[in-house]
């Protein structure tokens, strides 16, 4: 009976020292697995992503197109034969759906000044693919640089398609790029 | 025992029924005000303001929380247990009860320290290997190989706006610049800095209120990394449900880095097979939900089962339940089951049993007395 | 009173129950047909009562039954188009209708239908906003809308019915094997559907010159045909089951003629129906009776659908109500004259309407297939009930007719209010899924609602305390007496509540993982245990006197209906116009009584206790 007088304090004791919880942990942790389009699930996807090698989409490059290592927020980075050209494709949330703010700034990265809004709707072409519709351009400034460029509003997210370098280059490479475009499609397995 | 020990006399003292009195008010004043208050500030918050916390804010005046005031009533009852109890044979109701008592509270004191429950969302024909937390939100760097992820995950006290977060595995480290629990993405309308990177170049977060509904809220982190290379150092900004990842290169290897809800890995993958939802005829109401799965273990072996509304799985200590029912526009349809791990889980049964024999034991011994003519 | 006289009474009121029961009368043409709706099967009768009371607020109209009235309005609608039959009691909404007040507050479709047409352009906007942006106005008015709607739809259900197309063309007639003049209705035409149709092929390949009188009849024909289906099909009157194996919808009459080919089975079903109503407006009641047993026969599905309607007309909760006022009444007399002998009659008058209220009860589980509490409705009854059954075991024990009289208010009170739940809708619905399992049911809900009876109990005792303490300080023994009652009240209470809370965090752990969330629902039923709780430590710890406790008992009440009906408020909040709000106010006014008369009582109470000697101390 005496150790049991003890018992409230020791009680107190520990509840009180609880508040001392770990900071970091480490574990492993198998990836969804059966279904093709993790981003396309709801919020389960940010943790079912598996780095580039489990793309969403599909495509063709053009022949002699090359792809190449790819960080940060692209998907995919490729180039022309020349390699002078950079290509990249990108995924970013609806946020930065807004066509005129990127096309103006597409137009300051080859030194164009900036247009309205209906000015940049009417410079806008139209293609389809796949993965839906997109609508693409072809930027030109005046000190050589050139830019190709295709926007895909998805339902829950914007895909940017661009290329950019010597206007020369991205003039012949035109075509190229808009049968990219057209072969973007969702990953299947 | 020295019969006027200091302990004994503090024990007794802490025995007391009119502590119990006034504790019990004071928890009445709690449960009321935490119940109205959760109509404008949503479930969670009510509970994480009233009933969980060690501290009430009154204005400036701390008050006792529902776990201070709980945690003194165990004192007051374990007390009473050890040092006022009385033996008498007409009390021995009373003493069961107060039994009964202790044990649903020592259940309630490790369900509150060790339970986790999260959501497992799952598509027809997915698997899914893990279920993510409900509330606590994690930090977390990730490498993956071969189909698994290898997660180093910092918990969610650690994750404040100072804090420097570093390890052993990692030739990193993180300072926390800016952390909120819900916040809202805006274009730049300043140029970013030569430091600013990944989607700092040109959006930035501002913090807003949280969201009565939990499933509402999205949190974000603005940090600071060091210790990899000049062109990957700087400023980052992540949020939850990110789209694309932030990731980086180290020592070759690629790691992503997530502010997610965090993840609770599970022994074995639940395989949805089939879910469905009957409504009652005519109406909207739901009737029944159901759905089939298979119990995948890592050598491949499955077991087929069923969970339903009110007939849960239990498994390897975890019980699954069927909370949710989805379908999108191309008629792919999810199922969301809640998953629950608790410890403490089987004490309310006990206790109840206890309670309930103790008061009619006491009931049956007094209440001739109480009821009898005059 | 004398055995023979006691006699006489329950003879009379048998006879007022069973004299409804054997004449034939109209209203059993229709009333017992099976109709599908909010998920359940039910007789036509509650379908008509659940009508009525949305449109009119009470279940029977000008002395008009339900049941009656639904017909009627399916039989002759344009008469009642002009009837005053909506009562609606907002002069805002009615104003902003633009329509003149009237004192009875009753209106009737037609002059409601013109309002409507004076705000259309509003409305459309209206219905685009988001439910929480609208005003209590609008949100009025888009809900009289829908009732509009609903009332013209129903009202519609049987045109397909209606004799009212008459061919006067000789050859026409003939060829749809009429007489020229005679009357038919709708139906006849899907019934020739084939030939019809051939008829209006052919008119189409003719050219508009060759066209004769037999054509243009039969244009006119077709152009009084295609008016009626203008009706929309109503989609009320579900009375005909899936024909369709899977399919669980039934379907009202139009949009089975709309749907399906004509089978036989259907043909003769719809035929049946017509003679049904040829049966009642011709008078032939023998006829139209007979029809509907074949339909009913037919049709099958008859899950205690002819105890529903018989339920529904005992109206076994309102004669039960009319036993405790009676019994009161009886009460009341006997503290002035005879008093052993009207006490006892008033005892017994109040065990014959407890035991109709129980049966009320258990015929309602019986037709449900579910135990009794599983509604708010249900557990205000079975709290009544539960509280009338103390108070008669507290009555067989003392005999001093305290526990007639708490258990006759009791039952009054709470009666009373379930037949405000009762006006909003049919009492009989299919619960949603987490709700829907009957173990948890009987046990957890039974379990609480009869901690909530007992409680009430109690509290009613306190106010006898305060009540005695005030007005006979001297009489230590009944105080004793009382105050014991009180505690061992409190003990029970104190059993059912805390078990019945438990079993509900039991039912939470089984059904959705988690013990206790903190739930307004949890917290409320944790108040009353808590509560009890405290009564009963201030009274060991000596803070408590029985003044004190008694006075801690009435406040109980207030707790008890706030777990009750306060938390349903707070989850609905208050904008829900009219019905939510008047229990708000009730609500308040209910606790603001008990707070005072406790307050006053204890505080008068204690002083007249410090002139007397020290109270009664209850050792245990």
């Amino acid at each position: 009976m005496p150790n049991l007088r003890f018992t409230p304090f020791i009680f107190m004791a520990m509840v009180l020292l609880s508040g001392c919880g770990e900071e970091s942990r480490e574990y492993q942790v198998k990836q969804n697995t059966g279904l093709g389009m993790p981003e396309e699930s709801s919020h389960q996807s940010s943790a079912g992503h598996a780095g580039h090698v489990h793309r969403p989409y599909d495509f063709s490059l053009p022949s002699q197109w090359k792809e190449k290592p790819s960080s940060g927020m692209r998907l995919l980075s490729f180039s022309d034969v020349s390699g002078e050209l950079d290509g990249s494709l990108v995924v970013l949330g609806l946020e930065a759906a807004d066509l005129e703010s990127n096309i103006n700034r597409w137009r300051g990265q080859v030194g164009l000044e900036e247009i309205s809004k209906e000015a940049c709707l009417k410079s806008l072409d139209e293609g389809t693919s796949a993965l839906g519709s997109f609508k693409s351009l072809k930027l030109k400034g005046p000190d050589g640089k050139g830019i190709l460029a295709a926007i895909y509003t998805l339902p829950n997210k914007v895909l940017f398609a661009k290329m950019m370098g010597p206007s020369s280059k991205t003039e012949n490479e035109e075509k190229n790029f808009l049968t990219f475009c057209s072969s973007l499609k969702a990953h299947t397995h | 025992m020295n019969s006027s020990s200091p302990l004994l006399r503090v024990g007794k003292t802490l025995a007391s029924p009119k502590l119990f009195f006034y504790a019990l008010f004071w928890l009445m004043i709690l449960l009321t005000w935490g119940t109205v208050a959760q109509k404008a500030i949503g479930l969670y918050q009510a509970q994480e303001r009233y009933f969980s916390s060690w501290i009430l804010w009154l204005w400036a005046i701390p008050t006792p929380g529902g776990r201070a005031t709980l945690t003194f009533i165990t004192m007051n009852l374990l007390c009473k247990l050890i040092f006022a109890s009385s033996y008498h044979p007409k009390k021995v109701g009373i003493l069961i009860t107060h039994l009964g008592a202790l044990c649903l509270l020592g259940g309630g004191v490790l369900t509150a320290y060790f339970m986790t429950e999260g959501a497992l969302v799952v598509k027809e024909g997915e698997t899914s290997w893990y279920y993510q937390d409900f509330h606590e939100h994690e930090l977390a760097f990730v490498g993956s190989k071969d189909g698994v992820d290898e997660v180093l995950a910092f918990s969610d006290e650690s994750l404040v706006t100072g804090a420097v977060l570093k390890h052993s595995s990692l030739p990193l480290q993180v300072e926390v610049l800016e952390m909120a629990n819900n916040i809202e993405i805006i274009r730049r309308q300043s140029a970013a800095t030569a430091g600013e990177k990944g989607m700092l170049k040109n959006f930035i977060f501002r913090s807003l209120a949280i969201n009565p509904e939990e499933t509402k809220n999205m949190a974000g982190m603005r940090f600071r990394l060091k210790g990899l290379d000049d062109e990957q150092d700087g400023q980052y900004m992540i949020f939850e449900f990110m789209e694309v990842p932030q990731t980086f290169s180290v020592d070759g290897r690629e790691v992503r880095i997530e502010l997610r809800k965090r993840i609770h890995p599970l022994a074995f993958g639940i395989e949805l097979l089939d879910v469905e939802r009957q409504l009652h005829p005519g109406t909207q109401m739901p009737r029944s939900f159901k759905s089939e799965v298979h119990v995948v273990r890592p050598d491949g072996s499955k077991l087929k089962q069923t969970i339903s509304m009110n007939r849960p799985l239990r498994t390897d200590g975890y019980t699954l339940f069927q909370t949710h029912y989805d379908i999108n526009e191309k008629g792919e349809e999810t199922s969301v089951l809640a998953v629950v791990e608790n410890v403490g889980r089987l004490f309310p049964y006990i206790s109840s049993i206890i309670i309930c024999i103790g008061i009619l034991i006491h009931l049956v011994l007094h209440i001739p007395s109480l009821i009898r003519r005059g | 009173m004398t055995s023979k006289n006691f006699s006489l009474m329950i003879g009379l009121f048998l006879l007022a129950f069973a004299g409804q029961l054997f004449a034939e009368k109209p209203s059993q043409v229709f009333e017992s047909l099976v109709i599908q709706e909010g998920g359940r099967l039910k007789p036509l009768d509650t379908y008509a009562r659940n009508q009525l009371l949305a449109v009119h607020q009470k279940s029977t109209i000008d002395g008009e039954s339900a049941i009656d009235w639904l017909i009627d309005l399916m039989l002759e609608p344009e008469l009642h188009y002009h009837r005053p039959e909506f009562k609606l009691r907002e002069p805002e909404l009615i104003d902003a209708l633009g329509i003149e007040i009237k004192k009875d507050s009753r209106y009737a479709f037609a002059e409601l239908r013109d309002g409507m047409s004076n705000v259309r352009e509003d409305l459309h906007a209206w219905f685009q906003k988001d439910a929480d942006s609208r005003s209590p106005v609008e949100d009025r008015v888009i809900r009289l809308y829908g009732l509009l709607t609903q009332y013209y739809q129903l009202s519609r259900s049987m045109s397909l019915f209606h004799r009212d197309i008459v061919i006067e063309h000789e050859d026409l007639a003939k060829d749809f094997k009429l007489k020229p003049g005679e009357k038919v209705s709708y139906l006849h035409f899907f019934t020739h559907s084939d030939q019809l149709r051939n008829e209006v092929t052919l008119l189409s390949q003719m050219k508009k010159e060759s066209r004769g009188e037999r054509e243009k009849a039969l244009v006119e024909l077709v152009a009084l045909l295609s008016e009626k289906i203008q009706d929309e099909m109503p989609p009320q009157l579900t009375i005909f089951p899936p024909l369709v194996g899977s399919e669980e919808e039934w379907v009202s009459p139009w949009v089975l003629m709309g749907k399906e080919k004509a089978t036989p089975l259907i043909l003769e079903r719809l035929v049946d129906l017509q003679g049904m109503v040829d049966g009642l407006k011709q008078g032939d009641l023998k006829a139209a009776l007979d029809l509907s047993n074949k339909f009913k026969e037919s049709v099958g599905f008859r899950p205690k659908v002819d105890m529903e309607v018989s339920n529904n007309q005992a109206d076994l909760f309102y004669r039960s109500m009319y036993c405790y006022i009676f019994s009161i009444i009886l009460l009341m007399v006997s503290w002035m004259v005879w008093p052993r002998g009207l006490r006892r009659a008033a005892f017994w008058i109040m065990t014959l309407g407890m035991v109709v209220h129980g049966v009320g009860i258990v015929l309602r589980m019986f037709i449900m297939g579910r135990p009794p509490v599983s509604t708010l409705y249900e557990s205000i009854i079975f709290v009544g009930f539960i509280g009338v059954l103390i108070c008669f075991i507290l009555e067989v024990v003392r005999r001093n007719g305290i526990g007639t009289f708490c258990g006759t208010t009791l039952g009054i009170l709470l009666h009373f209010i379930g037949f405000s739940y009762a006006a909003d809708g049919d009492t009989m619905g299919m619960l949603v899924a987490v709700l829907d399992s009957n173990f948890w049911l009987a046990t957890h809900v039974v379990t609480i609602t009869m901690g909530y009876g007992v409680t009430v109990v109690a509290g009613i005792v306190g106010h006898l305390y305060l009540f005695l303490a005030i007005f006979r300080p001297g009489d230590k023994k009944g105080l004793q007496e009382i105050y014991k009652n009180g505690v061992g009240l409190s003990l029970v209470a104190l059993l059912f509540t805390t078990l019945g809370t438990i079993l509900g965090g039991i039912w939470a752990d089984q059904s959705w993982g988690r013990f206790w969330g903190w739930d307004p629902k949890e917290n409320g039923a944790l108040l009353i245990v808590l509560w009890l709780l405290m009564l009963l430590h201030g009274r060991i710890s000596g803070l408590v006197k029985p003044v004190g406790f008694a006075a801690g008992l009435v406040l109980g009440n207030i707790i008890v209906a706030l777990a009750w009906f306060g938390v349903n408020l707070l989850a609905v909040g208050l904008h829900n116009y009219g019905f939510t709000e008047s229990i708000a106010i009730n609500l308040a006014i209910f606790c603001g009584i008990e707070t005072l008369l406790a307050l006053v009582g204890y505080a008068w109470a204690s002083k007249r206790a410090e002139v007397n000697l020290e109270s009664p101390k209850m050792t245990e």
